[in-house]
């Protein structure tokens, strides 16, 4: 059993003696990525994402090495995309709809395409839909992960760079940090906190006022988290200007979708703690840690909003994993109000609660926050939640000058409130109106990677943005990974031995290949389960000090040699069991391309013939029964 | 850029949004807002005005994405 399991820290005296584990945040976070100038009835984000994530460093480089001998239309087309590049190109991706196509030949998992990890700061990147998605490495400080977070985005736009540079003439891509398209199509920015599993069952599954408790924070929350809009979609009544990005979308209060009737609260339960889904038998090191998945939130840039984002959430959760819990906080219906707050920047919204009381979102914040004062001054938060004590005051502070409608402090702060504060000046300078293009174009290039266009970074040089890193903390995690989580060793590993030698990474574990006494390829799995765990103080001696690989991992605890693993054995490897699912589902496929050559298409007629008549799902329904059996 | 060209005078006389904005609101310091709008404006002079000499619509056009989480 893990000794931070059993914490006995005074968080734990404050929560009455129950398990508490740190707060440990990742992120998954999905970009808006276009081809301009180039215009396709699908759009063209297949072609940019993909794009950007072969700019991008990372391993395992299993993608290009399995498409590397298959000559059907798909797989050309995806390597066409990962070479030189021309505008034919490009317009043949974007019109044959890239890797929504391929998705659609049931060969591949649409929502994770080309994960590779970066040997420089521990995180990852690959294709969700047609989004690159970066994923931060773990942290357990939110300071952190504000640093973490533009450290991404800087990888992420030094991608966008080399890639535009092989675009011939005007086609250029454009990345934009936000959330929605303003064409309905919204995106996620996703946080994930390591809860107790006994926290993710009464949430979930035993004590429903705490989902409704979280669910009522986070619709109140915007008024710090929102990254602003201009207009509304997915028919939510029509507005000038919104304070969420994402508001428009919740359908519901609780459910495992993302791409769909999204919900405040998403239930997904993946672990990424050595097991693809909980199971109440388990009695490993890491049953007691969960993940909440986090997909609320907008995307921000403003370092205060982001660093309220994650750090106010975390205090949040200590408090729901002490059971501090007050439900007189509960608003009766979260998913209208969210929206209802949304639509008033005015910030006069007011919304009933349970109790009958009716409040705005910053008379419910600053309940909130009193809570949390209170949770926070019994120590609730030590060992916990780093910094804590900062992160209330500057919420305090944020809560306050909202109250007072001081949004001249806030438009440092706060993105929504910059964005209107400058969009605001632009209508009335030039005459334009809330849905003139050029204010909905602004709206967009608020939030446009490229430093010189995107407006935010224009603001952040001119010295206007609030600070709370330094630049020196956001440059170090550009190359460097946090020091105080599994990300450290991840990251140390990747970069420690020849590429070729890692078969597959994951969150919770690597896959190495080497050779073993009798020079005979064999493979070894070090297990990173414990997210807390193999952090710099425990493995950086070790990995100093030894001389092979084998050594390295006999030091880390890995088991002995395995056999290479075959299709099936390599899906029940410990990791990610949806990742694992689609990598057997991708071998299956590449297989049934290789072994018949009927299913070689060139024609796009074909292979659309084959979708509709259902044929990309066979067989499908043995393999899951595989799946779920060897897993 | 048109939008610099104009002085103050000429902006308060701007047909003002339908829908719901801060200005609404009832004690909020707008003037201090407009003030400080200036500021913002000249400290984001170069990305805005690129954005708006550019085709906005055309922008617009290219924007689309196949949904997302």
């Amino acid at each position: 059993m893990s000794e931070r399991k059993l914490n006995q820290s005074p968080a734990n005296r404050a929560g009455g003696e129950r398990e508490r584990l740190p707060l440990l945040c990742g992120a998954d976070i999905e970009l808006g990525n276009f081809v301009l100038g180039l215009d396709s009835p699908n759009g063209t984000g297949d072609a940019a994402s993909q794009r950007l994530l072969v700019e991008i460093e990372g391993l395992p480089r299993v993608e290009q090495l399995k498409l590397s001998g298959c000559k059907c239309s798909i797989c050309r087309g995806r390597r066409s995309s990962q070479s030189d590049e021309t505008g034919e190109a490009i317009a043949a991706d974007a019109a044959t709809g890239g890797l929504r196509r391929m998705a659609g030949s049931g060969g591949f998992n649409p929502q994770d395409w080309g994960r590779r990890f970066l040997p420089s700061n521990g995180g990852c990147a690959y294709i969700d839909l047609d989004h690159l998605e970066l994923c931060l490495p773990e942290v357990l400080s939110a300071y952190d992960h504000v640093a973490c977070w533009h450290a991404m985005l800087r990888i992420a736009r030094t991608a966008m760079t080399k890639a535009n540079d092989k675009l011939p003439g005007k086609r250029k891509i454009q990345v934009l940090v936000n959330n929605t398209d303003g064409k309905g199509n919204s995106y996620g920015s996703h946080l994930d906190f390591l809860v107790t599993r006994r926290t993710w069952n009464n949430i979930f599954q035993r004590k429903m006022h705490y989902m409704l408790y979280l669910a009522s924070f986070q619709a109140s929350s915007i008024v710090f988290t929102g990254q602003g809009k201009v207009g509304s979609e997915h028919d939510a009544p029509p507005v000038a200007f919104q304070i969420s990005q994402r508001a428009d979308f919740f359908e519901t209060l609780t459910g495992v979708q993302t791409t769909h009737n999204r919900p405040l609260v998403n239930s997904r339960d993946e672990p990424l703690c050595g097991r693809g889904r909980y199971r109440a038998s388990d009695e490993s090191e890491t049953a007691s840690m969960a993940r909440l998945h986090v997909i609320f939130f907008d995307n921000t840039l403003s370092q205060v909003a982001c660093l309220l984002k994650v750090g106010v959430m975390q205090i949040m959760l200590a408090m729901i994993e002490a059971e501090r819990v007050n439900p007189d906080l509960i608003l009766d219906d979260p998913v209208e109000t969210v929206v209802s707050f949304s639509h008033d920047p005015t910030l006069e919204a007011r919304a009933r609660l349970v109790s009958g009381r009716e409040v705005t979102a910053v008379e419910l914040q600053l309940l909130f926050l009193e809570e949390a004062k209170r949770f926070v001054a019994d120590g609730g938060c030590e060992g916990i939640v780093p910094r804590a004590e900062e992160i209330l005051a500057l919420w305090e502070d944020t809560l306050l000058k909202l109250a007072a409608k001081d949004f001249v402090a806030l438009a440092a702060r706060l993105d929504w409130v910059l964005k209107l504060s400058v969009l605001q000046q632009v209508i009335g300078k030039a005459g334009l109106s809330w849905d003139a293009p050029q204010v909905k174009h602004l709206d967009h290039m608020y939030s446009s990677l490229d430093a010189a266009e995107g407006i935010y970074w224009a603001y952040e040089r001119s010295g206007i943005i609030e600070r709370v890193i330094t630049e020196e903390q956001t440059e170090r995690f550009t190359s460097e990974p946090p020091g105080d989580t599994r990300a450290w060793t991840r990251a140390m590993l990747l970069r420690s031995v020849e590429p070729e030698a890692v078969e597959d990474v994951n969150w919770d574990f690597i896959r190495f290949k080497l050779k073993n006494e009798s020079n005979r390829s064999v493979t070894r799995t070090l297990d990173l389960a414990s997210p807390l765990r193999f952090t710099r103080a425990e493995t950086e001696r070790i990995l100093e000090e030894a001389e092979s690989l084998g050594q390295l991992l006999d030091a880390l605890g890995a088991p002995p040699a395995e056999k290479p693993p075959g299709r099936m054995q390599a899906a029940s490897a410990p990791g990610n069991g949806n990742s694992q699912f689609w990598a057997a589902l991708f071998n299956r496929q590449l297989t049934a391309w290789r072994d018949e050559p009927s299913l070689e298409l060139d024609a796009d007629e074909e292979l659309d013939e084959q979708v509709i008549a259902g044929d990309e799902d066979a067989g499908d329904d043995e393999l899951i029964d595989d799946f779920e059996n060897e897993s | 850029m048109r939008f610099l060209q104009r002085d103050r005078d000429e902006r308060e006389a701007q047909q003002q949004p339908q829908q719901q904005t801060p200005e609404a609101a009832p004690g909020s310091n707008l003037n201090e807002l407009r003030l400080a709008g200036e500021e913002f404006l000249a400290a984001g002079f170069d990305a805005i005005s690129k954005s708006l000499s550019g085709d906005s619509e055309a922008f617009l056009a290219s924007t689309k994405q196949q949904g997302g989480q």
